[in-house]
C-alpha cells in the first residue's frame, strides 16, 4: 500500500456525534479526510459513486453507526458483504448499543471491531488512537 | 398306669389316649349331661340305640382325626353345624355348653390320683369357675353378635345412601377370573346418568358394563387387578354422539376380582386451566413488550442527553478564556442537570422493572451479597459497612434484593452529614421470612416525613445539596420491591441516625422437605 491517507466514511445520523468525530480528529491532529453519510442508503451511494456523489476512493475504512433511518447499520453491512466490489471493506461499528444481538450480528458480518461510543474515551481519544495505529500498521485491500 | 407328671403339658396324642382309656365313662357323662336339658333329653329319647351308637362313632372318628392326625377342619365344621342346629332349635348356649364340656371329669380323674382330695377339690372349684365364665361369654357372644350385626347393617346402609347421593360417578366392576367377562353389580345414580346421556344408553344398570367396555375402562380395570394398584387415566368423548365432556378415571382393586371405578367430570376444570394458561401467555407477552418498551424508551431518551453534554463541553472548551464566571457556572450546572437526568432515567428503568420475577431463584448467602453491593457502591474511605447478626441463606432471585440493598446503602452514604460514617446491616430469620435492616448514623429523618420519603421523587433536602445526586426514587423502589413480595418496609429515626427495615421471603422450604 502506498503512503496515501486512508479515507474515513462516517455513517452516522446524529449531527452532534458527527461533530464529535470531527473534533476528535482535529484535536489529535489527524489529517485523514472524513466523508459523512446520514444513513445506510447515503453510505452505499457514496461507496458506489451513485446518485450524483463522487465515489469514495481507496483506501478507506468505514465507521458505522447501527440505529439509523431508512437503512440501519446491520442491513447496510449485509448489502455491503453481498456486493462484488465492496465486500472487502474494512468496517468498525461505532454505536450506543451494548446489546448482545447487535454485537453478534456485527461480527457475523465480519466487522473489524465493535465499539461503544461511551467507552471510546472523553473526546473519543481512544477511538482516534486506535485508528491511527490501525492504518499505520495494517495493509489495506 | 402312673399318672402323668403334673408339671409337663399333655400332648394331643397323650390327651387322645386318656380319652380312649375313659371312653365309656366320657360317653356316659355326656349322656347324663344331655339328660339334664329337656330338649336334649327328648332328642336322646327319640333316638334308638343304633342311631346313638352311629353318632358316637362318628363323633369319635372326627375327634381322632383332629387330635391324633391334626386335621381339624371336619371336626370344627361339625361343631359349627351343631351350634347352628341347636341355635335354630332355640337351645341357648349355656344349655349346650355343659354337654360339650362333660368329657372333662373322667379325664381329670385319669390325671389325678383318686386319693388326692385337696387337688381334686381345687380343680373342681376351678372348673366350676371356668364353666361359669365361659357360659357367660358364650351367651354374650350370641347376643352381642346380633347387636353388632344390627350396627354393621346400619352403617352399611348409611354408606350406601352417601354413595347414591354423590355427584361423583361410582361403579363396582366384577371381572370373572375364568373368562374375564365383566359385570357391574353396583352403580350409583351419577354413574347411571352417564349411560343415560350416551346415545344408545338407557340409564339402567344393565347398560353400565357396555358403556364401560365401549370406552376402554374395562382395560383399566384389568390393569388395576393385575397390578394390584390404583390406575388413573383420562377419558374424553369416545363415540360419536358423546358429550364434549372429559373425565378423570380411577380404578382401584377391592379384592382379587372386584374393582371400584370413579369417574370425575373435569371438563370445567380443564376449560379453566386452558383459560389460565392463555392469560399467563398474554401476561408474559405483555411483560416482554413492557421490558422492550422501557429499554428502548430509556435508550432513546438518553441519546439527546449525551449530545447536550458534548455540546456544553465543547462550548466551554472553545471559549474558556472569554467566558464570564456566571456563564462558566451556568454551563457546569447544565452538565450537572444532564447527569441527573440520565441517573433519573436509569432509576426509572429500575423502578419499572421491580416487582417482576427478576429471574430464577438461586442460593444467596446474605453477607456475600452485602459485600458485593458494598464493592459496587464504593463508599468513601471513612465509611464503614458492618455486618451484624446471622447470615441467612436465601433461595431467591438475586437482582431484586441486590437493588434494594444497593439503594439503601447508597442512601445512607449520600445523605450523611459527616465525612465519616458507620452503616450496620443486620438480618434475623422470622418464620419463612428474613427481617433485614440498614442502620446509619447520619442526620436522621424527622418523624413527620417518615411516610413521605417512600413516595416517588421525594427528597428532604434540595437536590443540589445532596452529594452524588439522588433521584428521589430509591426508597420508592425499595417499597415497591418489598411489597410486591408480600413484605413490609418501615423507617425509624430518633433524632440521630436512621434505620430502614424490611422483610424478604426466605424462599427455602421446610428443612424436612429440603433434606428429602
Amino acid at each position: 500500500m502506498s503512503g496515501s491517507l486512508v479515507h474515513v466514511l462516517l455513517v452516522e445520523d446524529n449531527a452532534v456525534d458527527q461533530e464529535a468525530v470531527r473534533r476528535a480528529f482535529e484535536r489529535h491532529r489527524i489529517a485523514n479526510p472524513i466523508h459523512v453519510a446520514n444513513d445506510g442508503v447515503d453510505a452505499l451511494e457514496c461507496l458506489r459513486g451513485a446518485a450524483g456523489r463522487a465515489q469514495l476512493p481507496r483506501p478507506y475504512l468505514i465507521l458505522l453507526d447501527l440505529n439509523m433511518p431508512r437503512l440501519g447499520g446491520i442491513d447496510m453491512l449485509r448489502r455491503l458483504r453481498a456486493d462484488p466490489v465492496l465486500h472487502d471493506s474494512i468496517v468498525f461499528i461505532l454505536t450506543t448499543s451494548r446489546r448482545d444481538e447487535d454485537i453478534v450480528a456485527s461480527y457475523d458480518l465480519n466487522v473489524a471491531g465493535y465499539m461503544v461510543k461511551s467507552e471510546v474515551g472523553a473526546e473519543f481519544t481512544r477511538l482516534t488512537r486506535l485508528l491511527d495505529h490501525y492504518w499505520g500498521v495494517v495493509q489495506f485491500p | 398306669m402312673a399318672p402323668t407328671d403334673n408339671c409337663q403339658p399333655l400332648t394331643l396324642r397323650q390327651f387322645w389316649d386318656r380319652l380312649e382309656r375313659r371312653r365309656e365313662e366320657v360317653d356316659a357323662a355326656v349322656v347324663e349331661a344331655a339328660g339334664r336339658s329337656s330338649v336334649f333329653a327328648e332328642i336322646l329319647a327319640s333316638m334308638d340305640d343304633e342311631t346313638r351308637q352311629q353318632q358316637q362313632t362318628h363323633a369319635r372318628a372326627l375327634q381322632r382325626e383332629a387330635l391324633v392326625e391334626g386335621h381339624w377342619d371336619r371336626y370344627l365344621e361339625d361343631l359349627r353345624g351343631q351350634g347352628a342346629r341347636y341355635a335354630q332349635l332355640g337351645i341357648p348356649f349355656h344349655e349346650w355348653f355343659p354337654i360339650v364340656s362333660a368329657f372333662r371329669p373322667p379325664i381329670i380323674d385319669d390325671l389325678l390320683p383318686r386319693k388326692d382330695t385337696t387337688a381334686r377339690g381345687v380343680l373342681d372349684g376351678l372348673n366350676a369357675f371356668v364353666d361359669g365364665a365361659m357360659a357367660e361369654i358364650g351367651a354374650a357372644y350370641v347376643d352381642k353378635k346380633e347387636q353388632m350385626l344390627r350396627d354393621a347393617q346400619g352403617r352399611l346402609q348409611r354408606y350406601i345412601d352417601l354413595v347414591a347421593a354423590a355427584p361423583l360417578a361410582q361403579v363396582v366392576v366384577e371381572i370373572h377370573a375364568d373368562d374375564g367377562t365383566l359385570r357391574t353389580p353396583v352403580a350409583n345414580p351419577a354413574a347411571l346418568q352417564l349411560t343415560a346421556a350416551a346415545p344408545t344408553g338407557t340409564g339402567e344398570l344393565a347398560d353400565m358394563a357396555t358403556w364401560l367396555l365401549e370406552r376402554g375402562v374395562a382395560d383399566e380395570c384389568r390393569r388395576a387387578l393385575s397390578a394390584g394398584a390404583l390406575q388413573r387415566s383420562t377419558l374424553g368423548p369416545a363415540l360419536p354422539g358423546d358429550d364434549e365432556r372429559h373425565f378423570d378415571v380411577r380404578c382401584f382393586p377391592l379384592d382379587d376380582r372386584h374393582v371400584a371405578v370413579t369417574l370425575e367430570d373435569v371438563t370445567d376444570r380443564r376449560a379453566l386451566q386452558a383459560r389460565v394458561a392463555a392469560h399467563i401467555r398474554d401476561l408474559e407477552r405483555s411483560n416482554r413488550e413492557l421490558d422492550e418498551f422501557a429499554y428502548v424508551t430509556s435508550h432513546d431518551l438518553k441519546a439527546p442527553l449525551q449530545d447536550i453534554r458534548n455540546l456544553a463541553r465543547w462550548v466551554s472548551q472553545d471559549i474558556a478564556d472569554i467566558l464570564p464566571d456566571d456563564s462558566s457556572r451556568h454551563l457546569a450546572l447544565l452538565v450537572d442537570r444532564v447527569d441527573r437526568m440520565e441517573q433519573l432515567l436509569d432509576d426509572l428503568l429500575d423502578y419499572s422493572r421491580v416487582g417482576r420475577s427478576g429471574g430464577a431463584p438461586s442460593q444467596v448467602r446474605f453477607w456475600d451479597l452485602v459485600d458485593e453491593v458494598v464493592a459496587y457502591v464504593q463508599p468513601p474511605p471513612q465509611f464503614e459497612v458492618r455486618h451484624d447478626g446471622v447470615s441467612p441463606v436465601l433461595k431467591c432471585p438475586r437482582p431484586p434484593l441486590e437493588k434494594v440493598l444497593r439503594n439503601l446503602i447508597q442512601n445512607a452514604i449520600r445523605h450523611h452529614d459527616r465525612s465519616q460514617g458507620l452503616i450496620i446491616v443486620s438480618a434475623t430469620e422470622v418464620g419463612d421470612r428474613v427481617r433485614i435492616s440498614v442502620t446509619d448514623d447520619g442526620p436522621g429523618i424527622p418523624p413527620e416525613y417518615a411516610e413521605r420519603v417512600f413516595r416517588m421523587f421525594q427528597t428532604l433536602r434540595p437536590r443540589d445539596q445532596v452529594a452524588g445526586g439522588g433521584s428521589g426514587i430509591g426508597l420508592a423502589l425499595v417499597k415497591k420491591a418489598v411489597e410486591s413480595l408480600g413484605g413490609e418496609v418501615g423507617l425509624r429515626s430518633n433524632g440521630r441516625g436512621t434505620t430502614v427495615c424490611f422483610t424478604w421471603p426466605k424462599g427455602v422450604r421446610d428443612s424436612m422437605e429440603a433434606a428429602s
